[in-house]
């Protein structure tokens, strides 16, 4: 994915949690005018998705705002009638950033590169203020360059520094989708400006000189503008969405639709899942009562009776021991993003059932079957601290969180939990893009999937699926890769996999020791390859940084998805360092050998919000040189997670993970396999439950 | 073209309904059934109001609850239910509702929603209870806690004076931002038994009611 995902999702959700806001949308989809920029930002965190459409002109963005100064774009465009009748479907990313803040005399000023990777059809650079010069009302005014500078264009003043500026390069680097920094700032300037009032608070009305001449598109016979005035107006329907109009360089009526979404912003605040158990105070006396100790059967009904209270809350208890002054127990939290409110319940769910000799809760999180960690919680902190003003802060620094390895070796496991069946059938959606013969292609279809856990851990799991309509296996667009089609191919996998076997694999997850975390993967690990795919992981529980290193043995699946092989066989590995970095962002760097035996590094990082949101990015450079990766030079993309919980307002547990790659070519792929550790043990440590403790007395 | 991996699914599965031993739904039985009968809408009824529901609460519904109850309104929300008292702690009662509602209050001081959404997490109130019970006149200091939308707790701080007449006592609190004005009425006792106390920007105000026997 999956652009289209999160216009769904936003437009299903549209009217919760977007901060009322003055800024609207260029035909660009970034802050602006009608065509042209203003120094304006959106809010911090604020995603925009974008579609304008003018004559023969249709421009998809995706904004998202990476700090409170510095935004980034994704657009993907169709310009008709380019070469001839052809049109030219192009992807561009932008980036900008507010140098000054608006101040009472002073303007906001800001600085942008507008397509600033790739073939560069809407390149073009700004330096641009705005100043609002009473509350309605916002003047803006800038000088640009690139197509930003071809109305009324005059010498570069920055030709005055350097010669070079004079003249700016024309076209693009061998295959495009590399930073094209020799342009930037070069050739002609031109001014540019407009006003924007604010009508009434849906509605603003906006008027520009443009500088944009549309020299290509008036060329090619695209659109031929006749003035350099446009005039618009963006009027809000809910909060988080409006609509554009403009009547754009005296010739065409152009319309468009923006929707935005703030991951600060949930449509609930803390959701609005039922009240805690309360925690139940002891009675003094009774804390050296150790007559429970003697009842038959202790052991057993204080199982029962907790697993009972943590299924209510959708809690799985997997195994725990109680002795006179303390309590281990493992559980399973599949519902509580927010890992703090998981254990918070938990601890007051025992408070409750356990007998009050009881002091000493050790709670041990486990995902596929591993210990993640071990809160330790005084139960007479827990009876303390419940309603005290300052109780979360003064619940965490009483809280020790340790590595939980060889922590399970004394608990007695729940009574027909092992093995265990589970399956599942239903609908599927699946949606491609950018195919040009058809940018967006869906499938609708029916999945089914079955896991058989032998043991914590050990787990056969497998998922088939069998489409019933769409338009994805009839793409007809083949694979032009002048390499080994490692990851191009998948126009035949989705043609020839009707039914297929999404994957099929005996996955072993442990603990080989403190601080590391193991992984064994074999069989059908996904769509395109199976084999062997083994990990092992080191995080220490309080650590912000990780290290992991990946080694698998990989042989392409046959088109159809069955259980056939094709002769293509590698072996993948990288070694890879996690960093949380604070302040809210996330790196991640990757050395290694990819899916076509190429060698090189990925270097990913997010944004990452303490509710579970990440928007992020991605580059990979291998040894395949530029020229032979093809279109675009080399892999990059964008990434997402997303949590349902944002949406609904109360806890499910679920996110969505997806990645937009504008270009899926065969240099710097690799094997995509379930149950990678870092992502399986992160939530659970430190920094996690340090993040959601807020939500540790909900 | 391209391909991508099929996890939009999850989103249609929900929308569409699936089935499978995988899907968790636990469902809460509780004692709570009496509650949520109590405040369920009937008739043409829009709004449930403290009024509607004093008047259910007849002796015999009261005597059928078995504990002490209180009636909560957000009038903002436009939603309103009978709480029972289900948890002691410190001077603390725990209110709770059918539907999962509940409400902390010390000596009738709202300290902590739950299960509204946009809840006030906690509160230090024992010097503005200090002030309301001894019919002080200084100023005293008023803390709430809420979450943000990325569940960090804000912290909102108020300078409250009072002003005591026979039966009421009222509370003007401000800070920087806001100003917030909570109202009291105690019985012969000097306890509250009737109360309209701030509970966040969202929800705004809480009425609070002990009903009388």
């Amino acid at each position: 994915m999956r652009i289209g995902n999160l216009v769904l999702i936003a437009s299903i959700c549209s009217g919760y949690g977007i901060a009322a806001q003055a800024t609207s949308t260029t035909t660009f989809g970034t802050p602006g005018l009608i065509d042209m920029p203003s120094a304006e930002s959106a809010p911090d965190a604020e995603l925009t998705s974008s579609i304008s459409y003018f004559n023969n002109n249709n421009r998809n963005t995706l904004s998202f705002q990476i700090t409170p100064r510095l935004s980034g774009s994704f657009r993907y465009s169709s310009i008709a009638n380019w070469r001839g009748s052809e049109t030219l479907f192009d992807r561009s990313f932008d980036l900008r950033y507010r140098l000054v803040d608006e101040g009472k005399y002073r303007p906001a000023i800001a600085i942008g590169l507008q397509d600033f990777i790739g073939t560069g059809a809407y390149s073009g650079e700004y330096i641009v203020a705005s100043k609002r010069i009473i509350p309605t009302v916002t003047l803006t005014g800038g000088i640009g360059w690139g197509r930003f500078g071809t109305t009324n264009g005059f010498a570069n003043p920055l030709g005055g520094l350097d010669a070079r500026f004079n003249t700016r390069p024309t076209g693009f680097t061998g295959t495009g989708g590399i930073v094209e920094s020799a342009k930037w700032f070069r050739g002609d300037a031109a001014f540019f400006g407009g006003i924007a009032w604010q009508a009434t608070p849906k509605l603003t009305l906006k008027a520009e000189y443009s500088s944009d001449a549309y020299v290509e598109e008036r060329a090619r016979g695209n659109f031929t503008p006749k003035s350099p005035y446009n005039y618009g107006l963006d009027y809000k329907v809910s909060k988080g969405i409006s609509l554009q109009a403009s009547y754009l360089y005296g010739a065409e009526f152009g319309l468009g639709v923006t929707i935005k979404l703030n991951p600060k912003e949930p449509a609930i605040i803390g959701g609005r899942e039922k009240a805690p158990q309360p925690v139940r105070v002891r009675v003094l006396t009774n804390v050296v009562d150790l007559g429970w100790t003697t009842v038959p059967n202790a052991q057993k009904n204080l199982r029962k009776a907790t697993q009972d209270l943590l299924a209510k809350e959708g809690l799985t208890l997997e195994a725990m021991s109680v002795s006179s002054s303390k309590v281990t127990l493992r559980l399973r939290n599949e519902r509580y993003l927010a890992s703090a409110e998981a254990i918070g319940r938990t601890a007051r769910i025992l408070t409750r059932v356990m007998p009050d000799s009881v002091e000493t809760f050790n709670i041990i999180p486990i995902a596929r079957g591993i210990p993640l960690s071990q809160i330790t919680l005084k139960r007479s902190d827990l009876e303390t601290l419940e309603h005290e003003s300052n109780g979360s802060a003064l619940s965490y620094a009483a809280a020790k969180i340790t590595d939980a390895v060889n922590t399970s070796d004394a608990l007695i496991f729940r009574d027909g939990l092992y093995p265990k069946f589970t399956w599942g059938i239903g609908p599927y959606i699946r949606t491609s893009y950018f195919d040009p013969d058809s940018p967006i292609r869906l499938e609708v279809g029916l999945k089914a999937n079955a896991s058989y856990t032998f043991a914590p851990g050990l787990v056969l799991s497998g998922q088939i699926s069998k489409r019933a309509v769409g338009n994805i296996h009839t793409a007809t667009r083949r694979s032009d890769s002048k390499i080994r089609r490692v990851r191009s191919d998948g126009a035949l996998y989705n043609q020839a996999g009707d039914p297929a076997i999404n994957d099929l694999t005996l996955a072993y997850h442990f603990r080989p020791g403190k601080n590391l975390y193991g992984r064994v993967t074999v069989g059908y690990l996904e769509a395109m390859y199976g084999g062997v795919s083994t990990e092992l992981l080191w995080k220490p529980v309080d650590s912000r940084l990780a290290i992991g290193l990946e080694a698998n043995l990989l042989r392409q699946r046959d088109f159809n998805q069955l259980f056939g092989f094709q002769d293509y066989q590698v072996a993948t590995g990288h070694l890879t360092a996690y960093w949380d970095m604070g302040k809210g962002f996330h790196s991640q760097l990757s050395v290694g050998r990819y899916l076509g035996g190429d060698y090189g590094g990925t270097l990913k990082v997010e944004r990452t919000f303490k509710n579970g949101w990440r928007v992020g990015a991605y580059a990979t450079i291998t040894d395949i040189p530029f020229s032979d990766f093809g279109e675009g030079s080399f892999d990059k993309g964008l990434l997402f997670t997303v949590p349902l919980d944002h949406f609904v307002g109360s806890p499910t547990g679920r996110t969505f993970d997806s990645v937009i790659q504008p270009l899926t070519r065969d240099g710097g792929a690799r094997v995509n396999v379930d149950g990678r550790l870092y992502g399986t043990v992160n939530n659970h440590h430190n920094k996690a439950l340090k993040d959601s403790w807020g939500r540790f007395w909900r | 073209m391209m391909r991508f991996p099929v996890i939009a699914a999850l989103a249609c599965t929900l929308a569409l309904g699936a089935c499978g031993t995988a899907s968790d739904n636990p469902l809460r039985a509780t004692v709570f059934a009496n509650l949520k009968q109590l405040v369920s809408k009937k008739g043409d009824q829009q709004v449930l109001t403290t009024a509607i529901l004093r008047a259910r609460l007849t002796s015999e519904v009261r005597a059928s609850l078995g504990a002490s109850v209180l009636i909560a309104e957000l009038p903002n929300q436009k939603v309103a239910a009978v709480v029972l008292a289900v948890a002691q702690n410190g001077g603390v009662t725990t209110w709770q509702a059918g539907d999962g509602v509940a409400v902390n209050t010390k000596a009738g001081l709202l300290l902590s929603t739950r299960g509204v959404g946009f809840d006030l997490m906690s509160s230090s109130v024992d010097g503005p209870l200090a002030m309301i019970k001894g019919r002080g006149t200084g100023t005293a200091v008023r803390e709430h806690r809420g979450l943000d939308g990325e569940d960090q707790l804000v912290l909102t701080r108020f300078e409250c004076t009072y002003l005591h007449s026979k039966d009421t006592v009222l509370e003007s609190c401000a800070n920087k931002n806001l100003t917030i004005e909570n109202q009291y009425w105690l019985d012969r006792s000097g306890d509250i038994w009737r109360s309209k106390q701030w509970s966040g920007a969202r929800n705004g105000y809480m009425l609070l009611e002990n009903p009388p026997e």
